[in-house]
């Protein structure tokens, strides 16, 4: 009798989460219980703010771009809000490495979600000995920043913007570490594909797309000068994702590694649409200005009911599906 | 309000021989007590200031000379140009009790002046700190507003020679407070909070953290270890969403590095 009764209850469950549709991503073999993905750089510098955003809801969260050594970044102000965007220039600004791997082994311990760790070098070797050092923390991933557009002055034009560059970068880190690879590319380029071509065929995992657009600049026209002290800054928010939709489409055609597709997401319907353009996850980030935290779980409800409407089951059924 | 605007400046009023008033016009202003605004001076750069007053028509920024920037800003006159975007934070002052007690030291008075005006039916103490007679800010807005002034100063030029939480507790007692509201230096806040929770007092308190975006984005202002932001959930918060946190111990600066209280 008691076992009669607790086949029918589980059939009930089993036909209950059957209806539902499982939001649940893989990347890399990594799992991720939703597709939403903090972006490097916004709320990453501290592992308490990542530990929250992983709390609001996002399926993964990255930190901010760790380098070999301290900089204090651009002076303020560095960001400005434009139409439908904004344009920031922070200049990767970092405590330093011992300090940033202390912060990233406490973000790995508090957040309950796969953390990534963002990093930077100034020369190829760099890239490998900064590597080395955060992987030492165990994080789900490591994020090879060859994309920043705001450093050009000091660094020189960012390696993801040469197929040789780039791909020199992975080959060094891929020796340098075990921890699944993410390289995240700049759309600055004539080509997305070529440069995700190589940096898959040099043994990256996993491809982030895209950093912030341009440069662009706003200029304040009762002073006549550019509001930013860098002049120029990335922009990001709605304005770029059709540049984004685009690349991550571009670069699916290309390559076989997964997408974290982002730029310019702020809803469900944003989300979809860059599913469906090749992308297995996507980077939440100017929205966590105009949404609030609570983007990541409504975002989530927001993609929910469109694949319910689109009689989706799982994300398989819309990832790459704009290909035919 | 995201958006920047630049404005004249229409008139500077001396404070102290380190503290001025830059009042600017035609800006409309609606904003909580304790809110805050990112000011730029063009092509200098750009940090986050409390308002000392503010109507329908213009509003008012009191700045101290204490660094580079702000020795910039203080020197700025009339006609010159700012750049302002705000009012930010989600967190302000509340008006709470009937018997509220102001702990001020330096120009912490500036982020509560507006509360204590807009309240004056209250039977406020302020307690009032400052280093010297000289660098004592707004005790006339103060009295005008009825509120019992307790001055206290370093270097006993004025007043009491204390910090302005060692009268805290008899101030408590002598006057049935019921709710108190802190700015300064963030070791004496610490003191603050201490007896506040000792005595089971609701209690708010103003924070400061190094600020980049002051729209919730670059994570520069966080609070361990709960990921309050100063800048968003902020820049006020209750005595018990600070108590268990960095707040009095550590702060980050400019590079995300922790730097001891």
């Amino acid at each position: 009798m008691m076992s009669c009764l607790f086949c029918y209850l589980l059939l009930i469950v089993i036909l209950f989460i059957d209806k539902m549709v499982d939001l649940s991503a893989s990347l890399s073999g990594v799992k991720f219980g939703n597709p939403t993905v903090l972006p490097a750089g916004i709320l990453g510098v501290a592992a308490s703010s990542l530990a929250r955003i992983a709390s609001a809801g996002a399926g993964a969260v990255t930190t901010k771009s760790v380098g070999p050594e301290r900089r204090e970044g651009h002076k303020n102000p560095v960001v400005v809000a434009v139409d439908n965007g904004l344009l920031n220039a922070v200049g990767l600004s970092c405590p330093g490495l011992d300090e940033s791997v202390e912060e990233l082994k406490k973000a790995v311990r508090a957040a309950h979600v796969p953390v990534i760790a963002s990093f930077y070098g100034r020369t190829v070797e760099e890239f490998g000995l900064v590597a080395e050092r955060i992987s030492a923390a165990k994080p789900a991933f490591i994020e090879a920043n060859i994309s920043c557009p705001n450093i050009e002055d000091e660094y020189g034009k960012p390696f993801g913007t040469s197929c040789e560059l780039a791909a020199r970068v992975v080959a060094v880190v891929k020796d340098m570490s075990r921890v699944p690879l993410i390289v995240k590319l700049t759309p600055n380029v004539s080509d997305i594909k070529n440069i995700a071509l190589s940096v898959e065929e040099a043994g990256a995992d996993c491809i982030a797309a895209v950093n912030t657009v341009g440069p662009g600049m706003y200029i304040d026209v009762l002073s006549a000068k550019p509001v930013l002290s860098n002049r120029a800054g990335g922009l990001s928010g709605p304005a770029i994702r059709p540049i984004a939709v685009r690349c991550v489409y571009d670069i699916y055609e290309a390559v076989d590694i997964p997408i974290i597709g982002m730029g310019g997401i702020s809803s469900g319907r944003d989300a979809a649409e860059m599913l469906l353009a090749g992308a297995s996850a996507v980077g939440i980030g100017t929205a966590v200005w105009t949404r609030g935290d609570g983007v990541f779980k409504e975002v989530c409800a927001e993609l929910g009911k469109i694949m319910e409407e689109r009689g989706d089951r799982s994300l398989k059924d819309l990832i790459g599906k704009a290909h035919c | 309000m995201d958006t920047f605007e630049t404005v004249k400046i229409s008139g500077v009023r001396k404070e102290t021989p380190t503290v001025n008033t830059l009042v600017l016009d035609k800006r409309s202003c609606r904003m909580e007590y304790g809110q805050f605004y990112m000011l730029w001076i063009p092509g200098v750069g750009e940090k986050p200031y409390a308002c000392s007053g503010a109507n329908e028509k213009s509003m008012e920024i009191t700045v101290k000379h204490a660094g580079p920037f702000s020795g910039k800003l203080q020197n700025l006159k009339k006609g010159d140009l700012i750049g302002i975007r705000g009012p930010y934070g989600k967190g302000y002052f509340t008006p709470k009790g009937k018997n509220p007690c102001y702990v001020a030291g330096g120009l912490g008075i500036v982020p509560m002046i507006s509360l204590l005006e807009g309240t004056k039916g209250k039977k406020a103490t302020v307690i009032l700190g400052a280093k010297t007679k000289e660098e004592i800010i707004f005790a006339d807005r103060i009295k005008k507003t009825g509120a019992d002034i307790r001055i206290v100063t370093d270097d006993g030029s004025a007043g009491i020679k204390a910090f302005p939480h060692q009268l805290l507790s008899g101030v408590i007692k002598e006057k049935k407070i019921d709710s108190v509201y802190c700015c300064g230096p963030e070791a004496m806040m610490r003191e603050v909070l201490k007896i506040v929770s000792e005595k089971k007092i609701p209690a708010q308190f103003s924070l400061e953290r190094y600020m980049k975006c002051g729209i919730g984005l670059c994570g520069s202002c966080a609070l361990d270890p709960s990921g309050l932001l100063v800048c968003k959930d902020g820049p006020v918060f209750d005595a018990e969403r600070i108590k268990d946190s960095e707040f009095g111990s550590y702060k980050r600066d400019s590079a995300g590095s922790k730097t001891r209280i």
